[in-house]
């Protein structure tokens, strides 16, 4: 296995294997990561394609401050919230033009389409999520998705260890309450 | 220990976050309150979802480093070519619609009436022509004698 300052080197002169190497190592993470934004494969695996894409067209760029990872962290981060708004803004129109089409916030929880008890189980934890405040939801995702420490989220993040941890507890605490609100109602 | 202590830590309580102190007297809480405990078995499953390993469609790694650096979403360029045909398509069958449409339309309209006995309208015409050009015939010849 290549060391990443090689890897970057190899990338920088175009070499096509290095670019191959580069997706075998840091798939896995890249698609971890845009799953925990979109809780959906399709999406999931066009993120990682964007991702790899934009890696690769700014390999110039990368001077070698960050590591790899956190590097590809920060791209797919911003990538994922960039598409998020979106999709946003495009349900929101569609929504807009359905007469009485406003969806509740558990719409498809309790719906009886749910193939299995997993995913929607998993879906109930996303609709949480999508409440939170983009930054909690960021560092939670980090956090839970890729067990990334809490040092390493505040460099993708470009931010301090503190603001972290409290991004995190208010996150908890924010999930917890919309969690105890579905189950108790 | 309380049932608002339970709802305020339950997620603490699962990321083994909390004291242990508060562990043990959230365990007891836990069990002599059946409504705090029925939350507990409900979230800790969905709470679970969050660390669970997610893994594409198989080959998606392989199919994504075999492809020249910088190629372009080969799913996007699958997905305009499908969408490309399905517009043609669409356009040969709205052709198709409309031209036999066309056809029945006017196959089953009715063609001009002709009555029994009646000349047919161009026969007519040139057998009133013919009569008005003899006419002249006759006219020329008797304005030269």
């Amino acid at each position: 296995m290549q060391a990443p300052g090689e890897l970057i080197h190899a990338l920088q002169q175009g070499d096509e294997k290095a670019y191959a190497t580069l997706v075998k190592t840091y798939g896995q993470m890249v698609y971890s990561t845009a799953f925990g934004f979109f809780n959906n494969r399709t999406d999931a695996e066009d993120l990682t394609q964007e991702v790899f894409l934009e890696a690769f067209h700014s390999i110039n760029k990368f001077r070698g401050d960050s590591s790899v990872s956190t590097w590809l962290y920060r791209i797919t981060v911003n990538k994922s919230i960039n598409q998020l708004k979106k999709n946003k803004k495009r349900e929101q129109l569609s929504g807009s033009l359905i007469p009485g089409g406003e969806r509740t916030m558990w719409g498809h929880a309790k719906s009886p389409d749910a193939i299995s008890e997993n995913l929607e189980r998993r879906h109930i934890l996303h609709t949480a999520m999508d409440t939170l405040p983009e930054l909690q939801k960021t560092a939670f995702i980090l956090h839970k998705y890729d067990g990334l420490p809490y040092k390493e989220i505040a460099q993708v993040m470009n931010t301090s260890l503190s603001s972290v941890e409290s991004l995190i507890h208010r996150a908890k605490i924010n999930l917890q309450k919309k969690l105890i609100h579905y189950y108790t109602t | 220990m309380n049932c608002h202590f339970v709802h305020t830590h339950l997620l603490f309580y699962l990321d083994q976050e909390i004291s242990p102190g508060e562990k043990e007297g959230l365990e007891t809480h836990l069990g002599q309150c059946s409504s705090c405990k029925s939350l507990m078995e409900k979230i800790k499953p969905v709470y679970e979802q969050a660390g669970e390993p997610v893994s594409p469609s198989d080959g998606f790694f392989e199919r994504l480093s075999s492809l020249p650096p910088g190629e372009k979403y080969p799913v996007r360029h699958s997905l305009h070519f499908i969408s490309f045909v399905r517009r043609i398509a669409a356009v040969i069958l709205f052709m198709l619609a409309s031209t036999s449409l066309t056809l029945l339309y006017t196959s089953g309209q009715k063609q001009p009436t002709q009555y029994a006995g009646e000349e047919p309208f161009f026969e007519r015409y040139f057998h009133e022509l013919d009569e008005e050009l003899a006419d002249n015939d006759y006219y020329f010849l008797t304005a030269t004698h």
